[in-house]
């Protein structure tokens, strides 16, 4: 197929769609050829929809052939595998889902739908989305594309690695604590995690209610505005949705950066980030200066107790998420157990891996009698200190820079089994979630070895146009390397 | 810290069957993780301490009756179904 480049932008994708340089049919082809060919160095896809992503390739074609297309007609995707598909199976990367089939579309998947966009299909996690390197996978873990012997970041690792690796065009991941933006850092894509209420959770498997998004990862700011355009607003099936009537995700690319105040709080710039992210972000805060913004520095001081509370919060919401696995309507269910409580307790026990199990028993610790105001409590309180604390800071600033992560990606098997190791690790990404805010990954630099840098922008709530915009100016100057496989 | 009996019994509360080694197991990572968990505890709450709850909706739909899902597609991911129910064990 001519004209074809599988690191291409949705957005020149779709311009090749419609200058008729390739077809919907061709385009979708050449992207399954890839994961036929590449996926089983990575691991990303879960499930691939071969035979349904070629049919709706030919409907977006008749679409486009009509002159009827819409941004994301005809593109095709990959999917986070806690997004309920109708009619294929979504596991949440676990056994107890293993083979579960939703009979119903999520709404971001309708409205993906509705613009005739390719499913080309499900990609692969930690399981139910509990963890930082997407090995947790009861399919096995991810691979990233930069470099096969380290982790790709979680739990969005297969959306991440398929987008940088030119196994899809763009992809939806889910956010909890960073689980779109730190994956998109460590495989050198762009990721953001919207506003809590821009995006329906409606047919998102539930981890922890409060804090769950459902955001783009893509290979740019842009394509991410697409994504977003698509799939955000009011939907009835989640009470918690914003109504963001005639929102332009891209109205303020191109904005001159003299009147932006970038704020630069120090907790995030201290010793357990590694000297190379600092210097790379560091690096990125001063390009945006020589394009006309004011940098500041700031501070968020409850940032050291943000582990904590994010950790206490989500796993209480996790605790009564999943306590539904009981194995009697849906899921894996145990072949042994004679009385309800004891088919429960084998389903439970067989069905979640060793982390699902660590975060229930955690939550169940923070609610239960004599703890809940100790830890529950405190923590939710803890969440209002830092919605406090970055209202007051973003009345002074446009946006926050930050790491997204303290490290670059590690090596498979380095500290995936120490949980607490794992949790610290959090710290970059979780106050976005405490907070409700939109935030943007975008890559800023490589270490000496290749590795992709990202750096975090941070915005008001419903501002995702300020954080695209920003990152979109800085990735225009930047000098992107792609994985090579 | 926790016990091997709280942990027991913060595993029946979640309703999971643990073995003794496996409670072993678990009671030690709980030890570290709550050691971490503990950074709450210093925290000044202070009077102006408030609790906030993002998923305040923004509007609920009105109560009207509607279809609901068809039968046969709820029933459809059931491991073990007898007739239009789901079957469990014995109960009474």
């Amino acid at each position: 197929m001519t004209g074809f480049d599988a690191f291409s932008s949705v957005a020149a994708l779709s311009a090749g769609l419609q200058s008729r340089a390739f077809s919907a049919p061709e385009l979708t082809q050449a992207y399954l050829d890839r994961i036929a060919a590449l996926n089983d160095r990575l691991n990303a896809y879960i499930t691939v929809c071969a035979d349904e992503a070629m049919r709706q390739a030919e409907a977006a074609q008749r679409r486009i052939d009509a002159g009827q297309a819409d941004a994301l007609t005809g593109i095709p995707l990959g999917i986070k595998d806690n997004i309920c598909t109708s009619g294929v199976r979504t596991t949440c990367a676990s056994r107890m889902l293993e083979t579960f089939v939703p009979p119903y579309d999520a709404t971001v998947i309708a409205r993906l739908k509705a613009q005739d966009a390719v499913l080309l299909g499900k990609l692969n996690m930690d399981e139910f989305a509990m963890g930082g390197s997407s090995q947790t996978s009861y399919f096995g873990g991810v691979k990233n594309p930069y470099d096969t012997s380290r982790v790709p970041g979680g739990s969005s690792g297969g959306s991440a690695a398929a987008v940088a690796a030119g196994l899809c065009a763009a992809s939806l991941g889910s956010d909890t604590g960073g689980s779109i933006r730190q994956p998109a850092a460590f495989c050198g894509v762009t990721g953001l995690k919207p506003t809590y209420g821009a995006v329906s959770r409606y047919g998102l498997v539930a981890f922890a209610s409060s804090l769950d998004q459902i955001g783009p990862i893509a290979r740019t700011a842009r394509d991410c505005a697409l994504l977003l355009s698509a799939v955000a607003g009011r939907d009835e099936n989640d009470g918690t949705s914003r109504a963001l009537p005639d929102v332009d995700y891209l109205a303020r690319v191109g904005m001159s950066l003299r009147d932006v105040t970038i704020g630069l709080p120090q907790e995030f710039f201290e010793d357990y980030v590694s000297e190379e992210v600092r210097a790379a972000v560091q690096a990125a805060a001063e390009h945006f200066r020589s394009l006309g913004a004011t940098l500041k520095t700031v501070s968020l001081p409850s940032l050291r107790y943000a582990v904590a509370s994010y950790y206490l919060i989500s796993s209480a919401e996790a605790a009564s998420n999943l306590s539904r696995y009981d194995g009697i309507k849906y899921g894996y269910r145990a072949q042994t157990g004679e009385t309800y409580e004891e088919l429960i307790k084998n389903t439970r026990r067989e069905g979640f891996g060793s982390e699902v199990k660590r975060r229930i028993v955690l939550g169940n610790y923070a609610l239960s009698s004599g703890y809940y105001d100790a830890y529950y409590n405190r923590a939710v309180q803890i969440r209002g200190r830092i919605r406090e604390e970055y209202a007051a800071l973003l009345r002074e600033c446009d946006c926050i820079l930050t790491p997204t992560a303290p490290t670059v990606s590690y090596p498979i098997g380095q500290q995936e089994n120490d949980p607490v190791r794992m949790y610290s690790a959090d710290i970059c990404s979780v106050t976005a979630n405490i907070a409700g805010l939109p935030a943007l990954s975008t890559p800023c630099g490589y270490n000496a070895q290749g590795l992709p840098i990202g750096m975090c922008l941070t915005g008001r709530a419903f501002d995702e146009a300020t954080l695209i915009a920003l990152a979109d100016a800085f990735e225009s100057d930047f000098s992107r390397r792609e994985a090579q496989l | 810290m926790l016990d091997l009996d709280e942990t027991r019994h913060l595993a029946e509360l979640s309703k999971i069957s643990l073995t003794e080694a496996e409670l072993q197991t678990l009671a030690d990572e709980m030890e570290q993780i709550i050691r971490l968990m503990d950074t709450v505890a210093e925290f000044q709450s202070g009077e102006d301490a408030f609790a906030v709850d993002p998923t305040a909706y923004e509007a609920l739909r009105a109560d009207q009756v509607a279809a609901s899902m068809p039968r046969e597609d709820v029933l459809s991911n059931a491991q073990v179904r007898t007739d239009a129910c789901f079957q469990v064990p014995k109960v009474v």
